[in-house]
């Protein structure tokens, strides 16, 4: 937990807030529609008259010196569900010199931080064997409001453990029966399992906005070529024995790639924010990255 | 092809290791991965798509293991033989020396037989090698020397194989010492003779036995040594002398050992073919041991042998000639010297009739072997050997200058018979009347005023003269007095010249005598008939290439001497694999015709090329 977010880390994180705010809130909160647009206090925009709307919001002002009936919008004050769902399989727990699994914490932390300092409601979900199952992954805490709780989402997000074979998919599952509202969910995983779209999928069709950080190891973007080796699975142990020439490496990167735009492409079609990012790669950067990325999409 | 170093075939075994690995699997380095998922799709598509896959990695270990191999081969240093190119200029040296007669190259035959039919190779190789295009159109020029005590050109420069061979078929054993540098340089100037920057290649068939070689480097004329034989184990007599003591003759022989063991062997004396003695030799590895024998035997050939059998046959005998023991009748023309009477008095054989001086113009020295002038110069020279003592008058081209006082002896000839074992350095002379320079004198003792002992050639033999009164020096007191004396009359004996000792050696010329005779004839031990002219009343033969007796026929009368080897050299009959030609090593080739080269620098290149093979397979599909 100190380790992984260590003071050099929450000093960045205060910098990383204080730039990206306004641009996570305008994504997350501004432009949303909801049904009960307009109690709050804060103007946001102005929106022409339509049958039905309340009478009440129409800016009068404006109708006198435009002639035209607009509405005065402003922005809602209902919190928003944001769920941080990390992939806690085995498989996250390579990387060098970071894992992937510490990775997508800290990325998914800045982010947490980011939502805890709009008001939001985080909680941290994690895809992997509870203690029920032989695991160490502990059933989801409570969900967090509040900057001020952000230490207890690091602890939330530091008593994680990469351990055991789990699938994506069942992982998804247990996470759907167990959240009722609806939200944002952050999910950091690797996406090495047989059907990584199908999740996503049913997290979408559960109502949920995912917006998927596809974290990968350098070594597995690009695997050093040469030499025998004898790869072992992180979670099945299985062993593969292979010739690490430059024709095997050339495969790796094709079917990596066949992978990847997969997943872009699924997240293109049903506008769902993707990310992609390597663990060797400064977390701030991820983030900032991420944010824009966000942003500039609605 | 043969291997010059077999030892270097054990690097093969580290093939073994590579092939057990292969068998065992390459070991592994484990690499964890988060999943095998996209891998798994991988190798299976290697897979479809490389059937080879398999065969490859056998193809890996094949190659390594064919790297090793040629390593291995490499290191044993194997040579090749290769056909000769034509446009060369080949001299074939072939050594004919007495080593070259041992009798251990493979077959039984010696080394000359031997090296005899791999110069026809290198011939019938030339041969092979013009016939494509034609005879001695490849521009192959050979020559044949021979290489004994003195080099010769047996066939010079040709390209008909048909002389050649013939040449070849002519060089036979001869008994001698070897030169072999006389014959390589031969060769280069034969080689040079041919023009400029002609590109010349001798063969030396030789067994090494030469004590050095002429420089090489440089001269375009390259250098290839075929070695012959394997054994050393040979003894040879390698000296023989003869000498008298108190009237009995007296026989010293050495005997060197060759081998690297101690050899006893029985060294027996026959004379006139009736056995005399023997003697039981123990001669220690590398060294020498000795035998004397004495007796009281009849002049004619005393011949030694070694008992036994070793490769080299002619070493085993050596012969001497004893001469008839003959007295000498001195004239001694005097008014009475005492010294000079005891001096002679003390020498053996010698019988003095001394005359007085009054009637020396009538003496007739005829029935005397050496007459002694003292003090008083005949009218008319005798025609045999003289000797003038302080002469008052000119004796023939030795002529006297006025007496000096107390002349220092500066120098004697050692060499000279006359002198031999003299020591005139502690002799004084108060007055001396040395002779006056001249071109028919030799100057035999010299003082600081001149010559004071002369000799004079006068046909067959000499005169000499003694420029200074006996009694005006120490010199009758010391021991080189009589010694002199006996020197002058062994000298008188011999008629001024024959053969030292009776002893000859092959390879080096001897001197005849043939008083009177216009030409002797020479019998050698083969039966080849020799004429010489004689001249000055000796005849020079040089031809004593074969160890044996030698009949000498000259004016009714036959007489023999004989020759033997007596060369520690040529007895030690072991193989020299390398020779220092100039300071640089020349190393003995397998022998025959042919062109020997060392290919394990294209072995090592073959197996780096294998390697990069190696690689290329591992890293890359083809």
């Amino acid at each position: 937990m100190r380790e992984l977010f260590d003071a050099g880390f929450l000093r960045r994180l205060e910098q990383l807030a204080l730039v990206s705010r306004r641009i996570f809130q305008g994504r997350l909160q501004g432009e949303r529609r909801s049904p009960r647009r307009g109690t709050g206090v804060e103007f946001a925009d102005f929106r022409p008259y339509t049958q039905g709307d309340d009478f009440r919001r129409i800016d009068w002002n404006a109708y006198a010196r435009l002639d035209d009936l607009y509405l005065r919008l402003f922005l809602e004050e209902e919190e928003l569900a944001v769920y941080l769902l990390v992939d806690a399989s085995a498989s996250m727990d390579v990387g060098e010199p970071v894992r992937k699994f510490d990775h997508a914490r800290r990325v998914l932390a800045a982010l947490g931080y980011v939502a805890l300092a709009g008001l939001e409601r985080v909680q941290v979900a994690a895809v992997g064997r509870g203690p029920e199952g032989g695991g160490r992954v502990p059933p989801p805490p409570l969900p967090l409001r509040n900057r001020h709780r952000f230490a207890t989402l690091l602890e939330h997000l530091g008593a994680l453990r990469a351990d055991g074979a789990v699938d994506l998919a069942p992982g998804v599952d247990a996470f759907l029966g167990r959240s009722r509202r609806r939200g944002l969910v952050l999910v950091a995983s690797d996406l090495l399992t047989p059907d990584p779209l199908a999740p996503l999928g049913r997290l979408r069709a559960a109502g949920h906005e995912p917006f998927v950080l596809h974290v990968l190891a350098p070594e597995e973007v690009d695997p050093a070529p040469g030499g025998e080796h004898r790869l072992v699975d992180a979670e099945t142990g299985l062993a593969l024995d292979i010739s690490m020439n430059a024709q095997a490496v050339r495969g790796y990167r094709r079917r990596l790639e066949a992978l990847s735009s997969a997943v872009s492409g699924w997240c293109r079609r049903h506008g769902v924010g993707l990310l992609r990012t390597v663990s060797s790669e400064p977390f701030e950067e991820t983030v900032l990255r991420s944010l824009r990325l966000a942003g500039a999409l609605r | 092809m043969s291997l010059l170093n077999l030892a270097g075939l054990a690097l093969a075994a580290v093939a073994l290791p590579i092939i057990l690995l292969y068998l065992l699997k390459m070991r592994r380095t484990d690499r964890r991965v988060s999943s095998l998922l996209l891998w798994r799709e991988v190798i299976a598509d290697l897979q479809a798509n490389t059937p080879f896959q398999r065969l490859r990695r056998n193809l890996l270990m094949l190659l390594q293991v064919l790297a090793v191999l040629l390593l291995a081969l490499a290191l044993a240093r194997p040579i090749v033989r290769l056909r000769e190119t034509g446009g060369r200029h080949l001299v074939l040296v072939v050594d004919t020396s007495a080593s070259m007669s041992a009798r251990d190259a493979p077959d039984g035959r010696s080394r000359l037989e031997a090296a005899r039919a791999d110069a026809l190779e290198v011939v019938e190789d030339m041969g092979r090698s013009t016939s494509w295009w034609g005879r001695g159109a490849s521009g192959d020029a050979c020559m044949v020397v021979e290489a004994a005590a003195e080099a010769r050109t047996v066939q010079g420069f040709t390209s008909d194989l048909h002389a050649l061979r013939s040449a070849l078929s002519t060089l036979g054993e001869r008994h001698v010492p070897t030169n072999l540098e006389d014959a390589l340089l031969l060769a280069m100037a034969a080689v040079r003779g041919r023009g400029e920057g002609v590109e010349g290649l001798v063969h030396l068939f030789s067994d090494g036995a030469s004590p050095r070689l002429p420089e090489l480097s440089g001269t375009g004329v390259g250098l290839r040594y075929h070695a012959y034989g394997s054994r050393a184990d040979n003894l040879g007599i390698v000296a023989l002398k003869s000498g008298e003591e108190r009237g009995r003759t007296q026989v010293l022989v050495t005997v060197a050992n060759a081998g690297d063991r101690e050899a006893r062997r029985f060294l027996n004396l026959h004379g006139g073919g009736v056995f005399l003695d023997a003697r039981e030799l123990s001669v220690p590895p590398g060294g020498r041991a000795s035998a004397v024998f004495e007796g009281d035997w009849e002049a004619g050939v005393l011949e030694l042998s070694l008992d036994g059998e070793d490769p080299l046959a002619c070493d085993d005998v050596a012969r001497l000639v004893l001469r008839a023991g003959r007295e000498v009748r001195v004239l001694l023309v005097s008014p009475g010297n005492p010294v000079v009477e005891r001096a002679l008095a003390a020498t053996p054989d010698a019988l003095v009739e001394r005359v007085d001086p009054a009637g020396v113009d009538a003496l007739d020295p005829a029935g005397h072997d050496l007459v002694i002038y003292d003090a008083v110069v005949p009218a008319r020279e005798p025609d045999r050997p003289a000797l003038y003592l302080d002469p008052p008058a000119a004796v023939g081209p030795a002529e006297p200058r006025p007496a000096v006082r107390s002349p220092a002896i500066l120098d004697w000839a050692r060499d000279h018979p006359l002198l031999r074992f003299v020591d005139l350095g502690d002799v004084h002379l108060a007055a001396a009347r040395p002779f006056v320079a001249g071109p028919r004198l030799r100057p035999l003792v010299t003082t600081d005023a001149g010559a004071v002992l002369v000799a004079m050639g006068r046909g067959d033999h000499e005169h000499w003269a003694l420029g200074l009164d006996v009694y005006g020096s120490d010199w009758p007191l010391r021991a080189s007095f009589p010694i002199f004396f006996k020197n002058l009359v062994a000298l008188a004996r011999r008629g001024g010249g024959d053969l030292p000792d009776g002893v000859a050696r092959t390879g080096r010329p001897v001197a005849l005598p043939a008083e009177g005779l216009a030409e002797v004839e020479v019998v050698s031990p083969d039966g080849t008939r020799y004429r010489l002219e004689a001249r000055d009343g000796q005849a020079y033969f040089g031809a004593t290439d074969l160890v044996g007796v030698y009949r000498v026929i000259g004016g009714g009368r036959t007489w023999s001497f004989a020759a033997s080897l007596l060369d520690a050299q040529e007895s030690d009959i072991r193989t020299r694999g390398v020779l220092e030609a100039g300071g640089r090593r020349v190393e003995a080739v397998a022998s025959g015709g042919g062109v020997n080269r060392e290919v394990w620098g294209w072995l090592v290149g073959a197996a780096l090329a294998v390697l990069a093979v190696e690689w290329v397979a591992f890293h890359r599909r083809w």
